[in-house]
C-alpha cells in the first residue's frame, strides 16, 4: 500500500512538473483587447521586418517578434474581401502552419493587412496596420545553405543543411562532425536540381564530391597542369559539365577598425570540367598568367560562360587596387571548346564585379559589386547589381540593397525569386533574404527567411553561407556521404 | 563506542572521502575547474532547455552546465564535485548492497578515486555515472521480475536520451545484478537483452532521431571535446564500476579480511593514505597558468605579480600573464627582467590555437590597443570551444565592437549574455553603451578609441610581434602599453640600436626615462657607440650613472657570479651575462 502511494505521488509530481513547463514555456493565453487605451499612427517595430514585403504563396509562416515593450498581443489579418483571421501571442506572433497555409492559399496574388494591438501594464495600444503581399508565384521548395561561424581562420562545426521553405524543417545534408571536423564548402546544384549536386571537402577526407542520381563520386581535382583544386563551381544546364575557378587563395587581417580581413587570390584561372569523362577540358579553359579569372557561371542555355577577370597584379600589396571586369565567352558544348572573343559586359572602371548569376529565363544577370577584389563578404559597401540582358540596361536595385554587405545570390528555377546573403541585421552574421523579382526586373522589398522562433537569429552563432534554391529535397543520405568520404579514395581527374 | 564506530564505518569512510575530495580539488584543481567554467554558458530560456533535450545526453549536459555555475564562487567547484563524488560512492554502495547485505564502502569509493587521477574537463562524466548508478540502484530494489524488466527497459531508454552513455554502464550493472543475484536461465537472457538493447539504441536513434556520427550517438558530444581523440581514462572510469562489482561479489564469497575491526582499520588507513597522497602529489602541472588566468579574469593583476615574485614563473603561459600583469600595473619596464624571459613567446602566444593561448592573445592585443586582433582572437576562442560559447571572450567581443562602433554586433552578444545568470548584470550595464553618445563619453571606451590604430598593416601580433608593435607605436607614441611591450622586446633581445631610435623619440617628447632605459643608454654610449655629447643629452640620474661607473670598474675584475648580488637587477648585467633569448 505504501509503495502504491509512492507511485501515485511520483506520477502526480511528474504531471505537475510537465504542466509547469508547458505553462511557462509553451502556452500563451489568448486575450482580445476589450478597450483600446491608445492608438498609434505607426505600425510597431517587428523582427524580422515583414512590413510590406512580397512573399511567395508557398512560404512557411512569417512568425515575428514585436520589438516594443509588450506583455500580450493580438493580431487581426484582414484580406481584400474583408475576411478577418485572429491570432494571439505574447511578444511573438507564431502562426499555426495549417492556418497560415489556408491564409496564403486563399489570398494568392493579393495583399493582407495586419493590424496589431499590444497590451502593456493592463492597457491596450492599437497600432497602424501594415501589408504583406502574396505573390502567385511559388518559390522553389528548398533552400540549401552552409552554416558556419563567421570566423576568420578557424572553424569548428560546419554543415550543409537544407530547409523546407514551406515548413520549418531543417535537415543536414552533411555536417563536418561526421567527417573529422574538416571544412565543407562550395555546394552547387545543376539548375536547381536537388539530385545533381557537388561540394568540396578540405583537409581530412579532402576531395570534390559530385552527386548525380544518388551516386557519389569523390574526386581529386588537383592536376599537374592546374594551380589548385576546384574552387567556386557552377553547373552547365546539361549536367555534363561544371565550370569552376582554380584559386590560390590567401587572407590577411587588417589592423584598422574600418576593415576586418581580406581574402584575395595570388593566382586564379577558370576551367570547365567534363563530369562524364572526369577530365578538365583544356580547350574550354581560361588559364593565363596575365589575368586572374574567377567566379564562372553558365548561361541557362549553356552557350555562354560568364566569369570575372582582372589584370594580374602582385598581391597582397595591390589588394585594394585590383578590380574585376565581368565578361563572357561562347562555349560549344558539342566540341567542348570555348570560342573567342571575350565580351566585356561590365568594365571595372572604379568598382569590381563578382559572382555573376543569370536568371533561369535568361533575362537578368545579377552580380555583386564591391570596391575592389572578388571576395565581397567583408566589404560593407558590397551591393547587388542586375543587368536586364534584353534591354541591356541596369535595373534599379535600391530596394534590395542595404548599407551593409550583400553578397551571394541564387535564382529560383522560375526566375521570380532570388535568395541572397546580407549582413544587414547586425553587420556580422550573414543571413538569407528572399526577394521577389517582378516581370520588369524590379525587386520587391526582401524578407528574412522565416523561422519557427523569430528569436532564433538573436541566438544563432552561425552565418548562412551560399544559399541555393532547389526544386525539392536533396535525397542523398548524410551517412552515405560519410561512408564515401571515409572509405573511398579520391579518384584523380585528368587534364585533357 | 567501538561497536558503533564499526557499525557506521561506511558513513565515516564516505565522509572522509567527501572531505578529502573537497580538499584535493580546492588545493590542486580549483583554478583548472574555474578555467573550464568559462567554456559553458547556461542560458535561462525554455528554448535552450528544449534544445538540450533534443540531443543524446542533453539533459545531463543541461544539469552539468547548471551545476558548473557554482564554480565561479569560492569553494564552488570543490564543494559541487566532492558532493557528486560522494553521491556516486553512496549510490554504488547501495547498488552493491543489493548483492549482499554488507558491502565494502572502501570498494565503493575506489572507482571515484579515478576522478582524482584523471580530472575531467567537465562534470558531465561524473553526472553520467551518477545517473547510471542511481537507476541501477532503483532497478535492484524492484522485487517483481516482470516489473523490474519492464522498468529496466524504460530506464535504459531514458538514460540514453538524457545522459548517454549512462545507458551502457547501466546495462552492464543490470546484467551483473541479474547474473549474480537471480536464478534460472532467464537472468542470462535478460543480461544479453539489456546489453544488446543498450548497444542498438544509439544505432536506432541515428536512423530515427538524430543525424550524428556514431561516436556522438554512443557517447554524446558532451563528455570530451569531440575534435580530440576519445580519452581512454573515460573508458577506465566507466569500466571500473562493473569490475569493482565483480571484485566485491567475489570478495563476499571469499572475504580477504574476515575480522571487522581489522578491516575497518586497514580500509581507513588505505583511504586516508590515498587522500593524503593525492592532495600532496597529484598536482595540476599547469596550476600556475590557470591561477594567473583566474586572477586576470578578476582583474587582480597585482596578485599575479605578487605570486610570481614569491614563486617565480614556471611555464610560458604563466609568463605571458605575468608580463601582461606587469603592463597593467605599470611596472613592465622596471620589473620584467627580474623574471625569466623567453622572447616573443613570453609576451604573446605564438600562433595561438589552444584555449588559453587564444584568451591570452586577445588579452595582450586588448592591452596594447590592437582591438581588431583582440576581437579576432576572442572570436576564434569562442568558435573553437567545444560548446561554441565562451562568455568571457564574448564579453571581450562586446567591448571590441563597442570600441569600433559596431553597435548591432555588440548587441547580439549582449542579448546572449543577458540570458546567463553570471553575466546578466554586466550585459545590462553594457546595453546603455549601445547609444553612440553614451558610448563615446564612457571613459574606458574613450581611452581605447584614443589609441586605435591609424595606419593599416597586415602584421599579425602573434607571428610578427615587433613589426606589429612598431606600427602601433608609430601611430600613437603615447600608447604606453604598446610602447613598453615594444621596448621590452628590444631590451630582452638586446637590440640596443633599435632601442636608441625610440629613446631619441622619447627624449624629443620630453618624457621621463625609467631606470632600465637609463641603464641601456649608459651601456650603449659606453660600450657600443661612444659619444659623450649625445649621452649627456639624456636625463640620466646621477645614481644610475654612478652605479654604472662602479659596475664598469668591477666588471673588469670579477666574475658574473660575484657581480650578481650587487648588479644582478641591472640591465647592463642582463646584457652582458644573460644568455641570448634564441639560445635559451
Amino acid at each position: 500500500m505504501k509503495r502504491r502511494n509512492l507511485y501515485i505521488l511520483t506520477a502526480i509530481f511528474s504531471l505537475i512538473i510537465l504542466f509547469s513547463f508547458y505553462w511557462i514555456f509553451i502556452s500563451s493565453p489568448k486575450e482580445k483587447p476589450a478597450v483600446i487605451s491608445e492608438t498609434q499612427s505607426v505600425s510597431p517595430a517587428i523582427f524580422p521586418d515583414y512590413k510590406d514585403v512580397t512573399i511567395p504563396c508557398n512560404i512557411a509562416p512569417l512568425n515575428f517578434r514585436i520589438d516594443v515593450p509588450v506583455e500580450k498581443c493580438f493580431l487581426q489579418i484582414t484580406n481584400q474581401h474583408g475576411d478577418i483571421t485572429e491570432f494571439y501571442g505574447t511578444d511573438k506572433i507564431c502562426f499555426p502552419e495549417d492556418e497560415w497555409k489556408t491564409l496564403l492559399n486563399g489570398n494568392s496574388g493579393k495583399s493582407l493587412s495586419l493590424s496589431i494591438a499590444t497590451k502593456k501594464d493592463g492597457k491596450w495600444t492599437q497600432w497602424a496596420p501594415f501589408d504583406i503581399h502574396i505573390s502567385k508565384q511559388t518559390i522553389d521548395s528548398h533552400l540549401v545553405y552552409r552554416l558556419i561561424e563567421p570566423g576568420y581562420e578557424k572553424w569548428h562545426i560546419v554543415g550543409i543543411y537544407q530547409r523546407d521553405l514551406e515548413s520549418f524543417k531543417e535537415t543536414p545534408i552533411i555536417r563536418n562532425n561526421m567527417t573529422g571536423y574538416n571544412c565543407i564548402n562550395c555546394h552547387s546544384f545543376c539548375m536547381n536540381d536537388p539530385s545533381q549536386m557537388m561540394f568540396h571537402m578540405r583537409a581530412t577526407y579532402g576531395g570534390t564530391y559530385v552527386i548525380q542520381d544518388n551516386e557519389i563520386s569523390k574526386l581529386n581535382t588537383k592536376t599537374d597542369q592546374t594551380i589548385s583544386n576546384m574552387t567556386y563551381p557552377y553547373w552547365h544546364p546539361s549536367g555534363d559539365f561544371i565550370t569552376t575557378s582554380l584559386n590560390d587563395i590567401k587572407q590577411f587581417f587588417h589592423s584598422v577598425k574600418e576593415k576586418k580581413m581580406e581574402v584575395f587570390d595570388l593566382e586564379s584561372d577558370v576551367i570547365i570540367y567534363d563530369v562524364k569523362q572526369k577530365e578538365i577540358l583544356s580547350k574550354a579553359s581560361i588559364i593565363t598568367k596575365e589575368h586572374f579569372e574567377t567566379f564562372p557561371s553558365f548561361s541557362p542555355d549553356g552557350k555562354w560562360l560568364y566569369f570575372c577577370t582582372a589584370p594580374a597584379q602582385s598581391m597582397p600589396e595591390n589588394y585594394n587596387n585590383i578590380r574585376y571586369n565581368l565578361c563572357r565567352i561562347a562555349f560549344d558544348a558539342e566540341r567542348k571548346e570555348i570560342v573567342h572573343p571575350i565580351d566585356t559586359l561590365v568594365h571595372a572602371d572604379s568598382l569590381s564585379s563578382t559572382l555573376p548569376r543569370i536568371s533561369p529565363n535568361g533575362r537578368f544577370l545579377m552580380y555583386t559589386e564591391t570596391a575592389y577584389g572578388q571576395f565581397p563578404i567583408w566589404h560593407t559597401g558590397a551591393e547587388l547589381r542586375m543587368i536586364d540582358l534584353d534591354k541591356k540596361e541596369q535595373v534599379d536595385m535600391s530596394q534590395i540593397n542595404s548599407p551593409d554587405t550583400e553578397s551571394y545570390h541564387s535564382w529560383s528555377s522560375n526566375s521570380d525569386w532570388v535568395v541572397f546573403s546580407s549582413r544587414r541585421d547586425n553587420g556580422l552574421y550573414t543571413l538569407p533574404y528572399i526577394c521577389c523579382i517582378g516581370e520588369d526586373g524590379k525587386p520587391a522589398k526582401p524578407f528574412l527567411l522565416p523561422q519557427k522562433d523569430p528569436n532564433l537569429y538573436d541566438y544563432l552563432l552561425y552565418s548562412y553561407n551560399i544559399p541555393e534554391l532547389t526544386k525539392g529535397a536533396v535525397e542523398i543520405d548524410p551517412y552515405q556521404i560519410e561512408h564515401v568520404a571515409k572509405n573511398k579514395e579520391a579518384e584523380q581527374i585528368k587534364f585533357k | 563506542m567501538k561497536k558503533k564506530l564499526i557499525e557506521y564505518s561506511h558513513i565515516l569512510l564516505l565522509s572522509i572521502f567527501i572531505i578529502g575530495s573537497f580538499l584535493f580539488i580546492e588545493s590542486n584543481f580549483k583554478y583548472w575547474y574555474s578555467f573550464m567554467e568559462q567554456y559553458m554558458m547556461f542560458l535561462t530560456t525554455g528554448d535552450y532547455f528544449f534544445n538540450k533535450l533534443a540531443e543524446p545526453g542533453g539533459l545531463n549536459e543541461y544539469l552539468t552546465e547548471f551545476i558548473t555555475l557554482s564554480f565561479v564562487y569560492p569553494f564552488g567547484a570543490a564543494l559541487s564535485i566532492s558532493l557528486i563524488l560522494g553521491s556516486i560512492c553512496a549510490c554504488f554502495y547501495l547498488y552493491l548492497k543489493s548483492f549482499h547485505g554488507k558491502p565494502s564502502m572502501f570498494l565503493s569509493i575506489l572507482p571515484a578515486f579515478l576522478f582524482w587521477i584523471y580530472p575531467q574537463e567537465s562534470i558531465a562524466s561524473l553526472l553520467c555515472i551518477l545517473v547510471a548508478l542511481s537507476f541501477a540502484t532503483i532497478y535492484t530494489r524492484l522485487k517483481s521480475n516482470t516489473f523490474r524488466y519492464l522498468l529496466g527497459f524504460v530506464f535504459l531508454t531514458f538514460t540514453y536520451f538524457s545522459a548517454a552513455p549512462a545507458n551502457l554502464l547501466l546495462a552492464l550493472l543490470i546484467g551483473l545484478y541479474e547474473c549474480c543475484t537471480q536464478k534460472g536461465n532467464i537472468r542470462f537472457a535478460v543480461t544479453g537483452i539489456a546489453i544488446a538493447y543498450s548497444g542498438i539504441l544509439p544505432l536506432v536513434a541515428m536512423r530515427t532521431c538524430y543525424i550524428i556520427p556514431m561516436p556522438e550517438a554512443f557517447l554524446s558530444k558532451h563528455l570530451y571535446h569531440p575534435e580530440f581523440p576519445f580519452p581512454i581514462s573515460l573508458l577506465w572510469i566507466g569500466l571500473s564500476f562493473p569490475i569493482v562489482t565483480l571484485v566485491a561479489y567475489l570478495n563476499e564469497k571469499k572475504p580477504f579480511i574476515k575480522n571487522a575491526n581489522l578491516k575497518f582499520v586497514i580500509t581507513s588507513l588505505c583511504l586516508l593514505g590515498g587522500i593524503i597522497a593525492g592532495i600532496l602529489y597529484k598536482k595540476d602541472p599547469l596550476e600556475q597558468a590557470y591561477r594567473y588566468d583566474y586572477y586576470a579574469r578578476q582583474n587582480k593583476w597585482d596578485e599575479i605579480v605578487a605570486h610570481a615574485k614569491e614563486h617565480s614563473v614556471h611555464d610560458l603561459d604563466a609568463l605571458v600573464y605575468l608580463n601582461l600583469a606587469l603592463s597593467h600595473t605599470g611596472e613592465f619596464i622596471d620589473k620584467f627582467l627580474q623574471f625569466p624571459q623567453y622572447g616573443e613567446a613570453g609576451f604573446i602566444p605564438q600562433d595561438p590555437r589552444s584555449r588559453m593561448g587564444l584568451i591570452q592573445a586577445s588579452e595582450v592585443a586588448w592591452q596594447i590597443g590592437q582591438i581588431n586582433a583582440s576581437q579576432r582572437f576572442a572570436f576564434v576562442g569562442v568558435l573553437s570551444s567545444e560548446r561554441l560559447v565562451q562568455p568571457r571572450l564574448m564579453k571581450r567581443l562586446v567591448e571590441t565592437y563597442l570600441i569600433s562602433g559596431e553597435y548591432r554586433a555588440a548587441e547580439k552578444y549582449i542579448k546572449l549574455l543577458e540570458l546567463t545568470p553570471h553575466y546578466r548584470n554586466w550585459a545590462i550595464q553594457q546595453r546603455a553603451l549601445l547609444d553612440p553618445e553614451v558610448c563615446s563619453s564612457t571613459k574606458w571606451v574613450a581611452q581605447k578609441r584614443k589609441f586605435l590604430p591609424i595606419t593599416d598593416n597586415p602584421f599579425d601580433l602573434t607571428k610578427t610581434l615587433p613589426s606589429a608593435l612598431a606600427f602601433l607605436i608609430d601611430d600613437h607614441p603615447d600608447n604606453r602599453p604598446a610602447f613598453e611591450y615594444g621596448m621590452g622586446y628590444l631590451l630582452a633581445n638586446k637590440d640596443l640600436g633599435t632601442l636608441m631610435h625610440y629613446m631619441q623619440l622619447m627624449k624629443e617628447r620630453g618624457e621621463s626615462f625609467p631606470v632600465r632605459y637609463q641603464e641601456a643608454i649608459c651601456f650603449f654610449y659606453s660600450a657600443v657607440h661612444k659619444d659623450p655629447e649625445a649621452f649627456n643629452s639624456y636625463p640620466i640620474a646621477p645614481e644610475v650613472k654612478n652605479r654604472y661607473m662602479q659596475y664598469l670598474q668591477y666588471a673588469k675584475k670579477f666574475s658574473a657570479a660575484t657581480l650578481k648580488p650587487q648588479f644582478g637587477d641591472t640591465y647592463y648585467y642582463y646584457l652582458q651575462f644573460a644568455p641570448n633569448l634564441n639560445k635559451q
